[in-house]
C-alpha cells in the first residue's frame, strides 16, 4: 500500500474509534448528570466538563501518561483513542446536557405515570431529542480528531503511526521531505474541503442557542451516580496524577532561568494575541460582521498544521518579519473563532431583547455601546478574552512551527522536556496548567464580572 | 424623565446602588441613572409566590425575552484599578532582557544538544579547557540534532557565523561547506537492555529481532541513529531486510524523533530494550550507578562510526580554529572527551573504563562507505516505510 493512502486510512481510522468511544462516555456522563443535577457531584462535574479546553493539551497527555503508562502501551492506536476519549467526552457531555434541556418536562412526568423504567424512558423520551444533537456532536468529534496534532506528536510515531496533520509536520522539519509534505499539504486541504462540504450537505452547523436557557428537569436516579464519578475522574484524574510528583520537582524548575524565560514568553504572547483576538472578535460582533458567524461555525474544521505550514512557508519567502509575527497571525487566526461564537450567541441574545428598544431612542452607535452594550457584555467578554489567553498560552501547534530554539515558549519547552527528562518536566507542567488557568480568570478579576457559571 | 437626585430623594441608597431592569419598561444607564420608558414600578422583588427553582436565565445579566420574572443588572461602584493587584501587569508582560557583549575573538561551534547535556556532553569541560589556552571565547549554537545542524549550515549559505561543526558522523556527513574533516572520536551503536527484566538476553541480532521483547527504536527519517540501524539490517540482510523489519515491527513499542526521546522512555521503564550505544553499559555503571542497564554484544559485528569536527570554508577566523582542532586531539581534550561524552577517544582508553565491569571494547565494525548511505538513503527509507506498514 502507498505511504499517503495508509496515513489517510490510519487518519481517519483514529478519528472514527475516538468519536466511536468518546460517544458512549460522554452520553452515559450527560444522562447521569441530568438524573442527579441537584445533588452536588453532580454540579460540579457540570460545571468542570469544559475544563479539558483550557487545559494545555501536552500537560493532559502527560498525566494520561502517568496515569495509564504501566498498563497498556499506550504508545499505540489505542492509546491515541484513549486520549481522545478523555479530552472529548466530556466535552461532548457538556453540548449533551444542553440538548437534555430542550426536553420538556412534561414527557418525563408522562413517564413516570405511565412507569416507564429506566431504558424505557431513555429510548423514548430522551433517544428522539438526543439523535438530533448527537449527529452533530458526533460530526464535530470526528472532525476535531481528524486534525488533531498534540496528541498524534507525542503517542504516535513511525510510519505506523502517523496522522496528515503529524505526518506534514515531521515532514517539514524532521525529515525534510518537500515532495511529501506538498503531497500531505493537498490532502490535507482536500481533505477540509471535503469535511467543509459534507457538514453543509449534512447540515450538522451546531444548531441556533435557543434565547431562553430552560432549566434541567427536576429528575432523580440515584443507581445512574457512578457515571457522574466516571466524568468527574475523566477529567480531574490525569491531573490529580501530576499534581504530586510535579510538586516534588517545583523547586528544581523555578531554578532554571530557562523556565523562567519561557514563562515570560509564553506570557507576553498570550497577553497580546488572547487580547487581541478577544478586541478583534468584539469588533467584529459590534460592528455587525454578522455573516462572520457562519465562517467561524465551521472552526472545528480548520486544521491548524495546514495554516502553520502555509504560515511558515511565507516566513521563509518574507525574512524581514520577525517569527513572533506569524506566531501571533496563526495563534489569532486560531483563537478567533472560539471567542467570536462566544461573544456572538450573547450579542444575539442582546440585540433580540434590547434592540428594537435601543433603535427607537434614537442612540448614537457610540452611547448604544456604552450605555447597553457593553454593561451586558463584559461578563461573556471576560470569558472570551480569558479563553483567548489560556487557549494562546497553552497552544502547542503554533509553537512546534514558529518557536526558536535559544527562547522557546512554555508549552514547547515543555515539549522537549517531556522527551528528556520525564521526572524534570513535571514543574514545567504544573507552572503552564497554572499559567492557563490564572489567564483565563484573570479578565473576571479585572473586570468584575464574577463568574459562577461553568467554563464555557 | 427622572434625575437622580430626584430618584435619590424617593428611593433607599441601597436600590440605588444596583440598577434594576424592568422588562423594556426601565433601563440602566450610569451608575444611578434610571430612565422609565413607560409607567413603571420599582419592585425590589417578584411578588408573585415561587414555584419550585427558579429559571437558569435569572442567574444571567439580562432577561430572555419570553421571560416575565425580574432580571438585576450589577452596576459597579468602584473601578478595578483601584483596588486591583493585577494593575501592572502590563508592564511585567512587556519586560525584555538584554544580553551583554564582550570585545575578544569569538570561536563560534555549531553543535547537537547532547553534546552539551550536563552527563554526557563534553561541551562546557571543552570549553574551559580551551579558552584557558586561546585568549578566545567559546560560543555554542545548540541545535537539537546533527541534521538539524545541517540544515542551517546549508540554509544560511556564506552568511553562516559558523567556525566549526562538531559532532558530524560518517552516516549523514555532508562535506558542502566543510574545508577540513578532523576525525576526533569513534562510537558504536548496539542494543542496551536492563538485565533485571531480561536475565537471558538474546545473543545475535536474528535471536533479538525473533524474540518478544519490546523495543525502542529511532525513525530513520529523523535521528542519526535510527538511520544507522536501517544501515545494519540492510548491511546485514541485503535484500531480505524488509522481511525481518516485518518481523521486528510486531514487538517495537515505538520510533521516536531521537535518541534522547527513546532514551527517555527506556529510562522511565517503558520498555526493556532500546537501541543506544555500546558504551551505555560503561556510563549507566561508572556515572550512574545503575550496572543492570547493559548493552548487547553481537559477533557478527556493530555499526560504527567515526566522529568528526570539521572546519568551515568560509570562518574568519581561519588559525583559531586549527588551534582548536589540534586541541582536540591532545591528551587533555580526549581525556575529557572519552570521560564525560562517553565515546571511544582516538587515544589511550581511560583506565576506569578497562576495569569496569560493562566495559566493552570496540567491536568488529560492519563496513560501509558514508556516500554509499548517502546515495541509497532515500531507497533504503522507502523500502522500510513500505516493509512496516503492510
Amino acid at each position: 500500500m502507498n505511504y499517503v493512502v495508509y496515513v489517510c486510512w490510519f487518519t481517519v481510522k483514529q478519528a472514527a474509534l475516538s468519536t466511536f468511544f468518546a460517544i458512549p462516555f460522554a452520553v452515559l456522563i450527560a444522562r447521569a448528570i441530568v438524573w442527579n443535577h441537584s445533588w452536588w457531584p453532580a454540579r460540579f462535574c457540570l460545571k468542570l466538563l469544559g475544563l479539558p479546553l483550557i487545559t494545555p493539551a501536552l500537560v493532559g497527555i502527560l498525566g494520561f501518561i502517568t496515569l495509564m503508562g504501566g498498563l497498556f502501551n499506550i504508545y499505540s492506536l489505542a492509546g491515541i483513542v484513549a486520549v481522545h476519549v478523555i479530552f472529548y467526552s466530556p466535552w461532548i457531555a457538556l453540548l449533551l446536557v444542553n440538548a437534555w434541556r430542550l426536553i420538556p418536562e412534561e414527557h418525563y412526568r408522562v413517564a413516570n405515570q405511565l412507569h416507564f423504567s429506566s431504558t424505557q424512558t431513555f429510548y423514548f423520551i430522551e433517544w428522539p431529542q438526543l439523535r438530533k444533537s448527537l449527529s452533530e456532536v458526533a460530526w464535530i468529534c470526528f472532525c476535531f480528531s481528524l486534525n488533531s496534532f498534540t496528541t498524534i506528536v507525542v503517542l504516535g510515531g513511525g510510519p505506523q503511526k502517523t496522522t496528515l496533520s503529524a505526518g506534514l509536520y515531521h515532514s517539514l522539519f524532521f525529515f525534510y521531505d518537500f515532495e511529501q509534505m506538498m503531497w500531505f499539504v493537498s490532502l490535507q486541504l482536500i481533505l477540509t474541503l471535503s469535511l467543509g462540504i459534507l457538514t453543509i450537505l449534512l447540515k450538522t452547523q451546531p444548531q441556533e442557542v435557543s434565547l431562553k436557557k430552560p432549566s434541567l428537569p427536576n429528575l432523580k436516579d440515584s443507581s445512574q451516580k457512578p457515571f457522574v464519578w466516571v466524568g468527574l475522574s475523566l477529567i480531574c484524574l490525569p491531573l490529580a496524577v501530576i499534581l504530586g510528583p510535579s510538586l516534588t520537582s517545583l523547586s528544581l524548575t523555578l531554578q532554571n532561568p530557562l523556565v523562567w524565560q519561557a514563562l515570560k514568553k509564553s506570557l507576553t504572547l498570550a497577553v497580546c494575541f488572547g487580547s487581541l483576538s478577544a478586541v478583534i472578535s468584539l469588533f467584529f460582533v459590534v460592528s455587525g460582521w454578522r455573516s462572520l458567524r457562519y465562517l467561524a461555525s465551521f472552526h472545528f474544521l480548520f486544521p491548524s498544521t495546514l495554516l502553520g505550514v502555509l504560515l511558515f512557508l511565507f516566513s521563509l519567502k518574507i525574512p524581514a518579519l520577525p517569527q513572533e509575527f506569524f506566531l501571533g497571525v496563526m495563534q489569532v487566526l486560531l483563537i478567533l473563532p472560539f471567542c467570536f461564537l462566544l461573544l456572538e450567541r450573547s450579542y444575539r441574545t442582546l440585540e433580540a431583547t434590547y434592540g428594537t428598544t435601543t433603535r427607537s431612542l434614537g442612540f448614537s452607535p457610540f452611547q448604544k455601546f456604552s450605555l447597553i452594550q457593553w454593561p451586558l457584555l463584559k461578563k461573556p467578554f471576560a470569558t472570551a478574552l480569558g479563553l483567548g489567553c489560556a487557549l494562546s498560552a497553552g497552544d502547542f501547534p503554533s509553537l512546534a512551527f514558529f518557536s526558536s530554539p535559544d527562547c522557546p515558549g512554555l508549552s514547547s519547552l515543555f515539549y522537549q522536556q517531556m522527551g528528556r527528562h520525564f521526572e524534570k518536566c513535571m514543574g514545567t507542567a504544573l507552572i503552564l496548567l497554572l499559567l492557563c488557568y490564572f489567564l483565563y480568570q484573570l479578565p473576571h478579576w479585572i473586570l468584575r464580572t464574577h463568574d459562577r457559571t461553568s467554563v464555557t | 424623565m427622572s434625575t437622580p437626585s430626584n430618584l435619590k430623594y424617593f428611593f433607599p441608597r441601597l436600590l440605588l446602588q444596583k440598577g434594576v431592569i424592568l422588562g423594556k419598561k426601565c433601563f440602566v444607564f450610569q451608575r444611578k441613572t434610571l430612565a422609565f420608558l413607560d409607567r413603571g414600578s420599582f419592585c425590589p422583588k417578584d411578588p408573585r409566590p415561587r414555584k419550585g427553582k427558579p429559571l437558569l436565565s435569572q442567574g444571567q445579566p439580562f432577561l430572555a425575552k419570553d421571560d416575565t420574572r425580574w432580571g438585576q443588572i450589577r452596576v459597579p461602584c468602584q473601578k478595578w484599578t483601584q483596588s486591583s493587584p493585577f494593575k501592572y501587569f502590563s508592564t511585567f508582560a512587556l519586560l525584555l532582557s538584554t544580553s551583554p557583549l564582550y570585545g575578544k575573538e569569538t570561536l563560534t561551534i555549531y553543535t547537537h544538544a547532547a553534546f552539551m547535556s550536563s552527563t554526557y556532553g563534553p561541551g562546557t569541560h571543552l570549553k574551559e579547557a580551551f579558552e584557558k589556552i586561546c585568549e578566545c571565547e567559546v560560543q555554542y549554537v545548540v541545535l537539537d540534532t546533527i541534521p538539524l545542524v545541517i540544515n542551517r549550515i546549508n540554509f544560511e549559505g556564506e552568511k553562516t557565523k559558523a567556525d566549526v561543526i562538531l559532532g558530524l558522523e560518517d552516516i549523514g556527513l555532508d562535506v558542502t561547506h566543510v574545508d577540513k574533516l578532523v576525525p576526533y572520536a569513534s562510537h558504536c551503536l548496539a542494543f542496551v537492555y536492563d538485565s533485571t527484566k531480561i536475565p537471558c538476553p538474546p545473543k545475535t541480532l536474528d535471536e533479538l529481532i525473533n524474540s518478544s521483547y519490546p523495543i525502542i527504536l529511532q525513525d530513520p527519517r529523523s535521528s542519526i541513529t535510527g538511520l544507522g540501524f536501517l544501515v545494519w539490517m540492510k548491511k546485514s540482510y541485503g535484500d531480505k531486510a524488509p522481511q525481518k523489519w516485518k518481523t521486528l515491527a510486531d514487538h517495537v513499542l515505538t520510533f521516536t524523533k531521537g535518541w534522547t526521546e527513546a532514551y527517555a522512555l527506556f529510562k522511565q521503564g517503558v520498555a526493556p530494550i532500546v537501541f543506544s550505544y555500546t558504551t551505555d553499559g560503561l556510563f549507566n555503571e561508572l556515572a550512574k550507578e545503575m550496572p543492570h542497564l547493559k548493552s548487547l554484544r553481537f559477533p557478527e559485528g556493530h555499526l560504527c562510526s567515526n566522529i568528526y569536527a570539521a572546519k568551515l570554508k568560509t570562518t574568519q577566523h581561519s588559525e583559531l580554529v586549527d588551534q582548536f582542532l589540534d586541541f582536540l586531539l591532545s591528551k587533555e581534550a580526549q581525556h575529557l572527551i572519552a570521560t564525560h561524552a562517553w565515546i571511544y577517544p582516538k587515544g589511550d582508553i581511560p583506565e576506569a573504563w578497562i576495569k569496569a565491569e560493562n566495559y566493552f571494547p570496540q567491536p568488529f565494525w560492519i563496513s560501509y562507505t558514508s556516500q554509499e548511505v548517502k546515495d541509497s538513503q532515500r531507497a533504503w527509507i522507502q523500502e522500510w516505510v513500505e516493509g512496516l506498514i503492510q
